[in-house]
């Protein structure tokens, strides 16, 4: 299996940056692999929101690629950060059809400057047609925050009000 | 012309939407979601065109659609239109669709109303729009 990787951006500001880095899984039939798990390390400074295809993801981070080849991932910059040269260590494990258990790591370097050194940015349009399919919040780079809303029952008064007192479960 | 830093428009937009940040203003501009900024002397900087656009995109984004058909339909929009659309951006406040009541008086005429409205004062509202829709005069 070959792993693939490309940024929307060639490089991003080291304060209050943003970019998208899309990992893709080839070379081999994605029958052939099962329980693929990947994990991403973030190195001190960048950050990342959860996926954005939906993959399923633990609160450490790891993810299961259950139906999808790829994975969209929002990174960013908060406070500033010294320039430079950043690496994001992708591991990633899979059982082939094969050899019970195959692992892949490698790192992906990315180059954090200055707002003013950003007019040398190259943007990588398919990364970005990619982010651009992704339904929802693309690029928000807020986390969700879990919202508790209580929604009132409806209570109707007619002939079949006492079905509703019957039936009615109260959380 | 009023110009914004990206960072004004930033903070401008978080008053309606608090998710909207700087990082996102800058790289929706990086790869084109919005206009080109435009320059005023030597700066490049961003106008109420901007603002209309990112509120546009914020949205109709509320609504499910992708980054990608928002640019194609905002592509041929007038900027009235476009504002518009913005101008819709407080109905899709989660707290609004999830308390206020909607009632579609007519395919075209759709009221949604506060709860702190009164039911009678609700009901008055509904049976007046009614009537003027059906070109009765109280």
């Amino acid at each position: 299996m070959i792993l693939e990787y490309r940024l929307a951006k060639s490089i991003m500001e080291n304060e209050d940056g943003l970019n998208h880095l899309w990992i893709r899984l080839s070379g081999t039939d994605p029958y052939d692999r099962k329980r693929v798990q990947m994990n991403i390390n973030m190195p001190d400074g960048l950050l990342r929101l959860p996926n954005l295809n939906g993959c399923s993801e633990d609160p450490a981070g790891k993810m299961e690629l259950a139906q999808s080849d790829d994975i969209l991932l929002e990174v960013y910059t908060e406070d500033q950060v010294a320039c430079g040269v950043y690496m994001i260590s992708v591991d990633i494990s899979y059982l082939d059809v094969r050899n019970p258990l195959r692992m892949m790591l490698i790192a992906i370097p990315v180059r954090l400057v200055t707002e003013d050194e950003m007019d040398g940015v190259v943007i990588d349009d398919e990364v970005v047609n990619r982010l651009k399919q992704l339904k929802g919040k693309a690029a928000s780079n807020e986390t969700d925050e879990i919202n508790v809303f209580g929604i009132r029952p409806i209570s109707v008064k007619n002939e079949f009000s006492f079905l509703e007192q019957k039936y009615r479960i109260d959380y | 012309m009023d110009t914004y830093t990206a960072k004004q428009i930033a903070e401008l937009i978080q008053n309606e939407d608090p998710a909207m940040n700087l990082r996102t203003v800058r790289y929706y501009t990086q790869i084109g979601i919005i206009p080109p900024l435009e320059l005023a002397g030597n700066k490049r900087v961003y106008t109420n065109t901007h603002v209309q656009y990112l509120r546009a995109i914020i949205t109709l984004s509320r609504t499910g659609e992708t980054l990608a058909a928002i640019q194609e339909k905002l592509k041929n929009l007038s900027m009235e239109e476009i504002e518009k659309i913005g101008d819709q951006l407080h109905l899709f406040k989660s707290d609004r669709v999830l308390e206020n009541e909607t009632h579609q008086i007519t395919g075209d005429v759709i009221i949604t109303l506060s709860p702190r409205i009164s039911a009678e004062l609700k009901q008055k509202v509904i049976d007046s729009v009614s009537m003027l829709l059906r070109g009765e005069q109280k």
